[in-house]
């Protein structure tokens, strides 16, 4: 197991961290059409484009594992079909 | 350099703002810090992961708590030290640390996870119509 140490000792997390924000506001930018092109289904995004998707998140993990390997750089998102109302 | 501060922004494309936060989500057992969305919940006592968002096998996960949720009592599963890895406003990062963090199954959640009031209360916070900033 890693410490806390060595993980935030790890000279590509701030790297990480920044690309993440980018997949991140790419994604809420483009909502609407991954909506009409991926509807209840898992995607995978690196590098602000989709490289992958399925409708099950276990599955995809499991592609991508196999497609490209190392994944630290891959969010994986759910898109809805619609917008979904939280009772939280 | 001092710590400025966490910002959460809310999807433009809802009608209504939903505060979500991007981090990277590590505990015992990960091999690495996962990338993850995380929403904002004031109104959640404690910090609650998706099962299916991190490939976790809900049932082979320890057991954790029961929580009351709007649709009625839920058993938990539980995963332990935790580590939340945020990026700041001025581009560093920003750990958090719990010792505990409830585990759902919630297929087809649109989020990684809820951030409750055990990492929120750490915080002070300062909302605008799409932006909610975590301060220390």
């Amino acid at each position: 197991m890693s410490t806390l140490k060595e993980i935030l000792s790890d000279r590509r997390l701030e790297a990480w961290i920044k690309e993440d924000v980018e997949n991140t506001k790419w994604l809420f930018e483009n909502y609407e059409k991954l909506m009409e092109k991926y509807p209840r289904k898992y995607i995978a995004i690196r590098k602000q484009s989709v490289i992958a998707s399925d409708e099950n998140a276990s599955a995809l993990i499991k592609m991508l594992k196999t497609k490209i390997g190392d994944t630290s750089d891959v969010l994986i998102h759910f898109i809805t079909d619609k917008e979904i109302k939280f009772l939280f | 350099m001092a710590f400025t501060s966490i910002v959460a922004i809310s999807p433009p494309w809802r009608r209504s703002p939903q505060y979500v936060v991007t981090c990277r989500f590590y505990c015992e057992g990960f091999s690495r810090p996962i990338p993850s969305l995380f929403l904002l919940d004031s109104g959640a006592d404690t910090t609650t992961i998706v099962a299916e968002r991190f490939g976790l096998n809900f049932k082979k996960l320890k057991k954790g708590s029961t929580a009351l949720t709007p649709a009625g009592p839920v058993e938990t599963r539980a995963v332990n030290n935790v580590i939340l890895i945020f990026s700041t406003e001025n581009g560093k990062t920003h750990a958090e640390m719990l010792d505990r963090v409830d585990v759902i199954s919630l297929p087809e959640a649109p989020f990684h996870g809820i951030l409750g009031m055990d990492i929120l209360g750490r915080f002070k916070w300062y909302r605008d119509k799409y932006l909610w900033r975590l301060k220390k």
